[in-house]
């Protein structure tokens, strides 16, 4: 069974483990900058969103990359950059709608999150759950719906505040 | 007196409990834990038969780990867990 | 040891990614950091290593924070002249992702208590410094106008900080934030107390961190010093990571699995007013009694009303404080984070306030100003007790009604102190100009010790936490020593197992308590040097973690191999070099003593054991004795020969840095 990394914004405390765990296992370093999940931050209304790739089901990452390097993993369903292939051209950071691909700080490539091969460990640091490795099945169309209210809530309190 | 999330179970931070004399701590713990179940099961470490260390069990401020401590008419009981620093 | 290898070392991830190689490192980022000496009269910026041995004896943060204070810092200075040095150190194991490793530490001589001036932060600030390049700042000198730091991979710049004078603590972020055109910056601000150099002002970051302790935003005010901006993307490189990441993960199961962290995690620190309201061991009406009667509303469960979630500190899994939003009231809308127990004591029982809607506006208001929300609560209920006394009125207050409880009083005070305006600028100054300017029988009602006020805690009943707020280095403290897990009622064994000598289980008793406040100073100091949270060690549990972790995480961050005693040693020696400091600036024995009215005043109420509890004088006298004699300082508190010799202290200043 396949299964999906599923974001639920309200539960994110903004701790920045996600970030810390993410460049630490890919780059072996901690720097949030190289990392390949982002907490966006609204600090003063409270409103914090972990962004990352959501291994679209038609990646336009992977239709407008001209040196077709991306590619999805049978195994776990991550759209993978094949680094031989990738010229570092970054249409697909241009092209993403999720701002889930982005530009190395120090090599200038492009990252993007490979699920950690079946083992995303920003799960596993992610106390409040705001991160989930759930089934494909288990997410839904009516979980969807019910994270989608959940979002436009926290945008009208944020539109409050 | 409940505290944390024993209050949560119980909604209320106050009950007035009555036990029969003689009395002791344990059967107070045992009559809640019996109606209330969950967490309060786990106040008594039943392994070494004393309170558990995750819990703080108080007489009238003083705290217990003796599961026979007597009561006596109108002791404050507080159930909680060790929060410090204040 | 920076360099990366391309192509050639390949680990199992880098077959896939061969120019991201793997780091080659032989040691870890911790030596690449460099401390930045910043002179704001001259304009000028050098930039040094900080020697390993340094690193050896001191860690970071705290620590050397201590050591450059007592060398660089001229003996007696005015605190709020150019000569005082404001000092920003980085813990040592920041960027770990455990244990709240974010945290943040700022040193200078207080203007509030002429003594060590020290306070520590959390949030996101610690870093993005270290992701920029430095570990350590040392600034000096007076800005001839509005000035801030802006500190960017490697680089340092004095810039014009002019319009943001008079700016608020999260306006000021906010507008750093948009002239960097990244919402990244993170920044340490002042707000309009710091500015007017109240000696009690904050240093803050984000919506809740502050430095809150000993006033060390009023010296950010007196060197011109609006703000410290850091944005990084600089690596910081551990020298076992994925060790590193296996340990993190187990720490924090270790800690998430406990029940006090639960708790906090769903309440914040005010699930502690639970336990402490109940048994008598708190303030109300300054000292006059110890237990709020009726403050069910200033119950944890209260702020369910207000919460939109939690909000998490860099690197912390437990998530302690509030995100909240008040809807009603005049001073609605509010969003903020917290609010702390500490607050929760400052604006509710010290002041008899109960209502939680009083408690969050006044926090809001604090952070907003950037004033210690401790302090400003502590002189607040002092003045209310003074007003109710008659030792001052309503002319002194110019018009203000300091009656218990009065909640408009409160607020109105608050933005009087900020901005040193009618009757708040006599409170501007904190104790001791106050108690001058007052006179009368002012001083005997001042629950304060070196000029520093005392959390709103009752220590009457406990000699533990009695002796700790009196030895702190920085006046009435509980965050320099407390032995919090005395008021748990351990086993003896389990006691016995961690501090390495019998110690009573009644917390009543002065049995052993020395030797816990002793360990406990060690233990704080390690923990503000390797810049992690106190919650996540032997502050609120005994199964927290300690020495043997630390050494862990030592190791796996630095490859520094320090062992538990070592340890032990490094914590000895940051403690005695804040005790050097004060005996220089001329502090002694005298000062480690407590306000009359914990001998002569007993408990009115509370539960029967924290009821009629005061400290006995003889006692209390022989515990500090013990107390000095497990340091290996003499009866008057100053560090003997041995003593320094066997701490590496003989030689000091050396100037190393």
């Amino acid at each position: 069974m396949q299964k999906i990394l599923f974001i639920d914004p309200e539960k994110c405390s903004g701790c920045r483990n996600c970030e810390i765990v993410c460049s630490l296992h890919h780059e072996k370093v901690c720097n949030p900058n190289r990392a390949r999940i982002h907490t966006v931050k609204w600090e003063t209304s409270g409103l914090y969103v972990p962004m990352v790739c959501q291994q679209c089901e038609t990646p336009l990452c992977e239709v407008v990359c001209p040196m077709h390097a991306l590619k999805r993993d049978d195994k776990t369903g991550a759209v993978l950059v094949d680094y031989d292939l990738c010229v570092g051209c970054r249409l697909c950071v241009v092209f993403c709608p999720l701002g889930g691909i982005n530009v190395d700080t120090e090599s200038s490539k492009v990252l993007k999150c490979d699920l950690c091969d079946g083992n995303p460990l920003c799960v596993k640091f992610c106390e409040p759950q705001a991160l989930r490795y759930l089934d494909a099945t288990a997410v839904n169309l009516k979980k969807r719906r019910a994270a989608a209210e959940k979002l436009s809530d926290l945008m009208k309190r944020m539109v409050q505040v | 007196m409940l505290h944390a999330n024993l209050r949560e179970i119980v909604g209320k931070r106050e009950i007035i409990e009555e036990v029969h004399s003689p009395a002791i701590l344990k059967h107070l713990l045992d009559k809640l834990a019996q109606m209330y179940g969950k967490d309060f099961k786990q106040i008594v470490d039943q392994r070494e038969g004393k309170t558990s260390l995750e819990f703080l069990v108080s007489i009238n401020g003083q705290v217990t780990r003796d599961v026979y401590t007597k009561l006596n008419n109108n002791d404050v009981v507080m159930l909680s867990i060790p929060v410090g620093g204040g | 040891m920076q360099d990366t290898i391309p192509h050639l070392m390949a680990s199992p991830r880098s077959a896939k990614n061969p120019w991201l190689g793997k780091r080659v490192v032989d040691e870890s980022m911790v030596w690449t950091r460099k401390v930045a000496y910043i002179d704001l009269t001259q304009g000028t910026i050098i930039a040094k290593p900080i020697p390993k041995d340094l690193r050896r004896l001191y860690l970071g943060g705290r620590g050397i924070d201590m050591y450059l204070l007592y060398n660089h810092l001229e003996a007696r200075i005015n605190p709020l002249s150019p000569q005082n040095i404001l000092l920003i150190g980085v813990g040592m194991l920041c960027g770990i992702p455990a244990l709240g490793s974010g945290r943040c530490d700022i040193a200078a001589k207080s203007p509030l208590t002429g003594a060590v001036g020290d306070s520590n932060i959390g949030g996101f600030f610690a870093p993005e410094l270290r992701l920029a390049g430095f570990d350590h700042l040392v600034i000096t000198g007076k800005a001839e106008k509005p000035s801030y730091l802006w500190v960017n991979d490697g680089q340092i710049e004095i810039r014009d900080a002019t319009h943001l004078w008079e700016k608020d603590t999260f306006e000021t972020q906010d507008i750093i934030r948009d002239d960097a055109e990244d919402d990244e910056v993170k920044s340490l601000v002042i707000g309009i107390a710091g500015e007017k150099q109240v000696r009690f002002a904050n240093i803050r970051t984000g919506m809740k961190n502050a430095a809150g302790r000993t006033g060390m935003g009023c010296i950010m005010g007196a060197k011109n010093l609006k703000a410290i901006a850091a944005r990084g993307t600089l690596d910081i490189e551990f020298a076992h990571p994925d060790e590193l990441i296996e340990y993190s993960l187990e720490m924090n199961d270790k800690i998430l699995n406990t029940r006090w962290a639960k708790a906090q995690s769903r309440w914040g620190t005010l699930i502690i007013y639970s336990n402490t309201n109940t048994t008598g061991l708190i303030r109300t009406r300054n000292f006059q009694r110890n237990r709020l009667e009726n403050g069910e509303d200033l119950e944890p469960e209260s702020m369910d009303r207000y919460t939109i979630g939690m909000s998490g500190c860099y690197g912390c899994s437990v998530h302690c404080r509030h995100r909240y939003v008040l809807k009603e009231g005049p001073y609605a809308p509010i969003f903020g984070e917290g609010p702390e127990y500490t607050s929760l004591g400052a604006f509710g029982t010290m002041v008899d306030c109960k209502k939680m809607d009083t408690i969050l506006v006044a926090n809001h208001l604090v952070n907003k100003y950037g004033l210690d929300t401790l302090e400003t609560g502590g002189l607040i209920a002092w003045a209310m007790e003074l007003y109710e006394k008659g030792i001052i009125n309503k002319q002194d207050t110019a018009g203000l009604e300091l009656t218990w409880g009065n909640e408009d009083a409160l607020f109105k005070l608050i933005k009087q102190i900020a901005h040193r305006e009618g009757f708040g600028s006599t409170l501007a100054d904190g104790f001791k100009p106050a108690i001058t300017a007052i006179g009368k029988d002012s001083a005997s009602y001042a629950i304060q010790i070196k000029g520093m006020s005392n959390l709103h805690s009752d220590e009457r009943p406990t000699p533990s936490l009695a002796l700790n707020i009196a030895t702190s280095t920085r006046g009435a403290d509980h965050l320099r020593s407390r032995p919090a897990i005395d008021l748990y009622g351990l086993p003896e064994e389990l006691l016995e197992e961690i501090y390495g000598v019998p110690v009573s289980a009644d917390y009543t008793s002065y049995e052993g308590k020395a030797h816990m406040v002793a360990w406990q100073e060690r233990l704080y100091a390690v923990t503000d040097s390797i810049g992690i949270c106190k919650f996540q060690t032997v502050f609120c549990s005994v199964n927290a973690p300690k020495w043997d972790e630390f050494s862990k995480l030592i190791y796996l961050t630095t490859d520094l191999q320090l062992s538990e005693d070592q340890l032990m040693q490094v914590g000895e020696r940051i403690y005695t070099i804040e005790r050097l400091f004060n005996l220089r600036e001329g502090f002694s024995r005298k000062d480690d003593w407590l306000p009359d009215r914990y001998f002569d005043e007993a408990t009115p109420i509370g539960l029967p054991i924290a009821k009629g509890k005061k400290i006995n004088r003889e006692r209390f006298k022989k515990m500090l004795d013990e107390y000095y004699l497990l340091h290996g300082w003499d009866e008057n508190g100053v560090p003997k020969k041995e003593t320094l010799e066997k701490l590496n202290l003989d030689q000091e200043p050396s100037h190393q840095v």
